[in-house]
This record gives C-alpha cells, structure tokens and sequence, in this order.
C-alpha cells in the first residue's frame, strides 16, 4: 500500500461510499419510523406506551457502539443466523438508534404546537386525521428541522463507530494504511472528509430552514 | 325561529361544579352578550355550546337539531352525545372566534378561511377561494388577502378569524371574548365588524367584558355569576338598570 496523496485520497474516497450509504440508508428508514414511534408512544393504549417509552429509553440510555456490536453478533449467538453481510445489520442498529432520537424530537415538535391550533381545527370540523396532516404536521416540520439538523450532522460523525466490527469506513481504512506504511498524516486527513460532508449538510439544511420561512 | 335552545346545562371538573343548570335560548338573527365575572362560567358554556367541552347533564338544540340530549338512569341524569363523526358534522352549525384567533400561522388570509371548506365541506378550491375572498372583503381585508397571519395586526388577525368561521356558514357565530387581546384602537375595528354582522342579519353570541358594546349591539343580555343565570333580557335594561344585586355590584365594580 502507497502513502502516495493521490492514493490516500483514493482509498479514502472509496470508504467515503460507505459512510454515505449508511448515512441515507438510516435518514431514508429512521425519519418514517421515528414518527411511527412518535405516534405509538403518544397512543391511549397505556401498556403500548409503557412499552415504547422503555424502548426509547433502552436506545437512548445505552451506547450506539454496543447497539452494533449487538446487533451484528446476537443474531448469530442466539438464533445460529450467519451474518455474512455485516453492513445491513450495522445499518439496522443505526435506523432503530436515529428513529429513537428523532421519535423525540417528533414528540418535543408535537408538544409544542398550541392547543388552540387542535381546537380551531376541529371547531371548523377537521377530523383528528385532518387536523394532524393539515394543520398539525406542516408546523411540525418547521420546528423540528434545526433539532433534525444536529442529529443529521451528528450522523456523519457517528458512522465512523461502524469500524467497531471491521466495516471498512473512513477511519478504518486510515488505521490500515498507517499500520502498513507508516505515515500518520491519514488518519488527520480523514477529518476533511468528514467536514466536506458535514459543510454540504450544512447548507441544505440552511437552505431548507430558508425554504419554511415563508411564515412565522 | 330558534337557533339555539339550552336546557338545564351541567358542567363540572372534579369537584368543581362550574355549571349549575343553564337554560335559555336565542332567535334567529339575535345577538346574545353574556356578562360576568372572570371564572364565573362564561367561556365553560362557550366551550360547551361549541363542543370543546362535554357537558354532563342537559341538552343543546342547534337550529332545531338536538345534538346533545339527556338521559335518565336510575334518577340520574346525563348528556348523550352523538359518535365522533356525527358530532363533527352536526357541530358544524356553530362557529368561534377564539380570544386569541388561533389562527393556521403557515396559511395566509384566504387560505385561513378556505382550507376548511376545502377539506371538510369538500368544495372545490376555486369556489372556497372565491368565497373566502368575498369574505375577507365584508370584513375589510380586501388588501391583506394573501399576508399571512403574522404580518397582520391583532384586529385583522381577529377579522380574518371571523372570515374563516363565516366561510363554514354557521347557523350561529359565537366570540370569546372577541377583544380582551387588543387595545382600545384595534378593538374598534373588531366591534365595528361584529356590528356590521349583526345589520347582516348573522346571530350572535358573544363572551364580552366590553359592556358599552354589548349595550350598544347585543339585544339581548344574560349575567352568569357562579354557574348560574343571575339576569337575563333587554340589552340596556339589564346593564342600565340591572335589578339583581351581584349584578349592579359587578357593573359597578367595571366601571370604574
């Protein structure tokens, strides 16, 4: 293996395609589901609720790392399921994670939206699916993209926890070319990386902020 | 005609019994003012008459249609409502206008006024549009058809409130307390409205703490005090010569 800039930032790159997949792979399935548990555990069903909320807080409570390393392994140890593409496992852990966090940050958006806003709608005769999809909902999306906003940039940094079970990402493949070559400088070198990718975010999130400014 | 008939109207919370067996009843055409002191009742009954409450024991006619009605099971009396989706389309004969507008922030004027009759009248969007245009007019907002809610004043927000209830044609229109978040200026603008309605021939029932308005536009006046109807008649007999005593003392106590 070559030190060689131009290699380096090949091998890296190449790993980027990874950090990327993972990273749309769990905006693409948690932000659905976040809602989904949102909604479970906002139900009338009280044990659902009960239920929910310790799920949420077992996701929450323990390290995103062990949640990995846990889902790669136990379907293995405990059913004899061979696991020979480790990558969706990993992608799995992250949709349940990233859908317990943003299943909050759905509830804080929902909780803060007047009641005046459930009562108009249904003194104008809104049924409660109405009110949620026509006058609940797009308020929703507006208070919650700047909490959504830092979990997405938090989600590019977070990827890189795949490297606990071997999965060749940004910073894994670094380690393996110092370890071969000897030069320290990729492992640095793989923060560019990462503030490309966060700095693109950035901007769409700010561009999409813009986008739902058209009220107050 | 009748618009609407109470009959002995009950509420309570916990222990608190808030409604103590209201009854009266409006005209079409009418302008009801209800009167009194704050946590007297008032706006429980609007709550009740708009179906944002349940209430325990009594009945609500609108427009000759018993919505709510009563029962009796083993000497004790409570309301039967209608299932979810009937009350929701027979409990559109009643509109608000809340206190502080609630009105849709991501919508502007018009679109205020016309999402209801879009999605739950179903009428096509042209013909709510239209309307709802028709009405921002009636109610002097000709010019902030398209602004939305916080580009607006507190008194246009507030017409544009009562453009959106008219845009579901109720068979009765009723304010809580319509003006208590303006000042003096942008609450002439709203009263003005209410007076116009009135000419129109709208019936209305309005919470009020704006005695002077209710005198002058209410035909009718009723003082709760505790649960309870304390007065009822004449809109100036009541407030200028009122003949209960808590009511002279509550009218006294606002004037000065």
């Amino acid at each position: 293996m070559s030190s060689s800039f131009w290699s380096v930032t090949q091998s890296l790159m190449g790993a980027s395609l990874y950090t990327l997949g993972l990273f749309v792979i769990t905006l693409i399935f948690a932000i659905p589901l976040g809602l989904g548990v949102c909604v479970l555990a906002r139900s009338k069903f009280k044990p659902l609720r009960a239920v929910m909320r310790v799920i949420i807080w077992i996701i929450r409570g323990t390290p995103l790392m062990l949640q990995i390393v846990l889902f790669v392994y136990a379907p293995g140890l405990l059913f004899g399921i061979s696991v020979s593409d480790r990558f969706i496992w990993v992608a799995l852990a992250f949709v349940i994670n990233y859908a317990a966090y943003f299943a909050e940050i759905y509830r804080g958006g929902i909780e803060s939206i007047p009641v005046g806003q459930y009562e108009a709608g249904k003194v104008l005769g809104f049924s409660k699916k109405q009110t949620f999809s026509k006058i609940i909902m797009p308020q929703l999306v507006k208070r919650i993209v700047p909490p959504m906003g830092n979990e997405v940039i938090t989600l590019i940094k977070d990827t890189s926890l795949a490297n606990v079970v071997g999965i060749a990402e940004i910073i894994i493949t670094a380690k393996d070319i110092t370890n071969t070559t000897g030069a320290i400088w990729p492992i640095f070198y793989t923060g560019v990386f990462y503030l490309i990718f966060s700095g693109i975010m950035t901007l769409v999130l700010q561009w999409i902020e813009k986008k739902l400014n058209y009220y107050r | 005609m009748e618009i609407l008939k109470v009959n002995d109207l009950n509420k309570s919370f916990g222990d608190l019994h808030v409604l103590k067996g209201i009854s009266f009843s409006m005209q079409k055409g009418e302008v009801l003012a209800i009167i009194g002191s704050s946590g007297g009742g008032k706006t429980t009954l609007l709550r009740c008459l708009t179906f944002l409450e349940t209430a325990d024991r009594g009945e609500i006619t609108v427009d000759g249609d018993k919505i709510v009605s009563e029962t009796e099971e083993n000497g004790k009396f409570k309301c039967i409502y209608p299932d979810e989706e009937n009350l929701r389309k027979r409990a559109l004969k009643v509109g608000l206008v809340f206190q502080d507008y609630n009105l849709f922030p991501h919508k502007t004027a018009k679109e205020n006024c016309s999402l209801a009759p879009i999605n739950v009248l179903k009428t096509d969007k042209e013909t709510a549009d239209a309307k709802s245009v028709e009405i921002l007019k009636r109610v002097g907002l000709e010019d902030k058809i398209d602004y939305y809610p916080y580009q607006l004043s507190g008194g246009q927000k507030q017409r544009v409130a009562i453009a959106r209830a008219l845009c579901m044609n109720p068979s009765l229109l009723c304010f809580d307390e319509p003006t208590s978040a303006l000042d003096p200026e942008l609450t002439a603008e709203v009263l003005k409205v209410i007076k116009q309605l009135k000419n129109e021939g709208v019936t209305m029932l309005i919470v009020t703490h704006e005695i002077n308005f209710a005198r002058d536009v209410a035909d009718k006046v009723i003082f709760i005090d505790n649960g309870v109807i304390l007065e009822e008649g004449d809109a100036k007999s009541v407030i200028d010569n009122p003949k209960n005593a808590r009511t002279k003392e509550f009218l006294q106590s606002i004037a000065l």
